[in-house]
């Protein structure tokens, strides 16, 4: 999967399923400082991550990420 | 002794999803029962309902306190939330002060999802993240203790059919002993298809599937079972001092509680016996006599034995006098664990606007009723002192006593 299909459908899962801001979804954004995200918010993208990228982020894995670019990164480096 | 008054109310119901509507459904005696065909689809012999609708929670609450919220939750939290504005109870006062919060709720189907979800998956790391809230049957106080700062008692009570009611008689008690000064006290009852299934299973269900409104006949001979239906019922239960401290708008006296037990064999029914041991420990609790009451709302769902039962508990005591009885159930359909809250407000809705609802669909009454003052249309009166009633499966029994100050 190329970074830009994940970046897609990171998008979509932050917007339509965690309910943030499409006008904040930007690379450099924060998780927890500009998003919100909570504990609970990181563990349902763990699900997300593992129904639709087919592995299993590493227990509180998610948590650790700071920007959404690492998140991208994240999934690209272990998809 | 503290005394306990009533200062707030919010309802969600099929009858109304607001304090004016539910009181003109009373006063005419209107039906909240629909036939829904996809109920059949579903696999059910009745597609008899009330017309409960789902609340849309997204304008009213960040994503973060809906994704965990059970269906009966957001019931919950539709009707605290109207309640807490009727008390006019502050943010700041809810932040700085221990408010309590005791409901009555029983296992949701949520519990069923996740089981089946686990059935096919078998992977915990792919359920649904939120599961583990929604699950609880604590789910609905759980949520709204995080989202109404709720720092005072905080618990659920389940006790069948009469679980609300019981949970409106702990926290008086809870009041009483100087413990709290303000409990949110209420009842919740979700409407899904799966919850009747158990219900159908045990022939307890009515399937006069062509005549929904005519279908719940409480007292009725041609009854032939309750219909579901649900919502969610809060009260604001405070001390009388604080409430005048306060300014509260006092709505009524909670003066009187009695539960009992059947101690039957029988787990499906109630005894006539147990019903009015609890009327009568309420009276006994209130110091007052049945020549006080003027209205009773009954428990009767247009159950086949049940509503036997409580015309027998209620003719042994009621027989014969001028005290008014109905059910308000033959208009929203058995309203279960939140039956006990949900009765209470309307019987307060009535103290409040001098009217006794109709037990709706009574033609011809059982024999056992044939003594008691059942009111089929509406009365204009004035009700100072009455006893909402409830029982429930497993022979629990609960008797509130509200009076006009």
């Amino acid at each position: 999967m190329t970074q830009q299909e994940i970046q897609e459908k990171v998008n979509a899962f932050l917007t339509d399923r965690l309910e943030y801001e499409p006008s904040a979804i930007t690379p450099e954004v924060e998780l927890k400082r500009d998003l919100g995200m909570t504990s609970l918010d990181a563990v349902e993208t763990s699900i997300f991550i593992k129904r639709t990228f087919g592995f299993q982020p590493e227990r509180g894995a998610v948590k650790t990420l700071v920007t959404i670019q690492d998140l991208y990164d994240y999934i690209e480096k272990n998809s | 002794m503290r005394r306990v008054v009533v200062t707030g109310m919010g309802i969600w119901s099929c009858i109304g999803q607001d304090l004016q509507t539910v009181t003109e459904s009373l006063r005419q005696g209107r039906s909240g029962v629909i036939f829904d065909p996809k109920r059949i689809e579903y696999g059910l012999q009745s597609g008899l309902v009330g017309n409960v609708p789902r609340p849309d929670l997204k304008p009213l609450l960040p994503r973060k306190f809906r994704a965990t919220m059970s269906e009966d939750a957001e019931y919950a939290f539709m009707a605290v939330r109207q309640a807490i504005q009727n008390a006019e109870l502050l943010d700041e006062y809810m932040l700085n002060n221990e408010v309590g919060l005791i409901f009555g709720a029983e296992c949701n189907t949520e519990r069923i999802n996740g089981a089946k979800q686990m059935e096919i998956v078998h992977d915990s790391q792919l359920l649904e993240g939120n599961s583990l809230f929604k699950i609880h049957s604590s789910s609905a106080t759980m949520n709204l203790s995080t989202i109404f700062h709720i720092k005072g008692i905080n618990l659920c009570v389940a006790a069948a059919c009469a679980s609300s009611s019981h949970a409106i008689g702990l926290a008086q008690m809870f009041i009483r002993e100087g413990l709290q000064d303000i409990v949110i006290v209420g009842g919740i009852s979700e409407v899904t298809p799966l919850a009747a299934a158990g219900y159908e299973a045990i022939e307890g269900i009515s399937l006069q599937n062509g005549s929904p409104q005519k279908a719940c006949r409480p007292f009725d001979k041609e009854r032939d079972g309750g219909i579901q239906s649900g919502g969610g019922a809060a009260l604001i239960l405070e001390e009388y001092d604080h409430a005048k401290k306060r300014g509260s708008n006092i709505i009524a006296e909670l003066v009187g509680w009695g539960a009992s037990s059947d101690g039957m064999e029988n787990l499906t029914t109630t005894c006539g016996e147990g019903i009015s041991r609890a009327i009568k420990r309420a009276l006994l609790s209130a110091n007052l006599s049945r020549n006080d009451i003027d209205y009773v709302c009954a428990t009767a769902l247009s159950d086949i034995n049940k509503d036997r039962q409580e015309a027998i508990a209620l003719s042994e005591i009621f027989g014969h006098t001028k005290t008014y009885i109905s059910s308000t159930e033959s208009m929203t359909g058995h309203e279960n664990i939140m039956a006990g809250a949900s009765k209470s407000i309307h019987t307060l809705l009535m103290m409040q606007n001098n009217f006794v609802a109709p037990n709706i669909n009574l033609e011809n009454v059982i024999d056992e009723a044939k003594d008691l003052n059942i009111a089929r249309k509406t009365v204009f009166t004035t009700i100072n002192t009455a006893i909402v009633n409830s029982s429930g499966m497993g022979g629990t029994n609960s008797a509130l006593i509200f009076r006009k100050i």
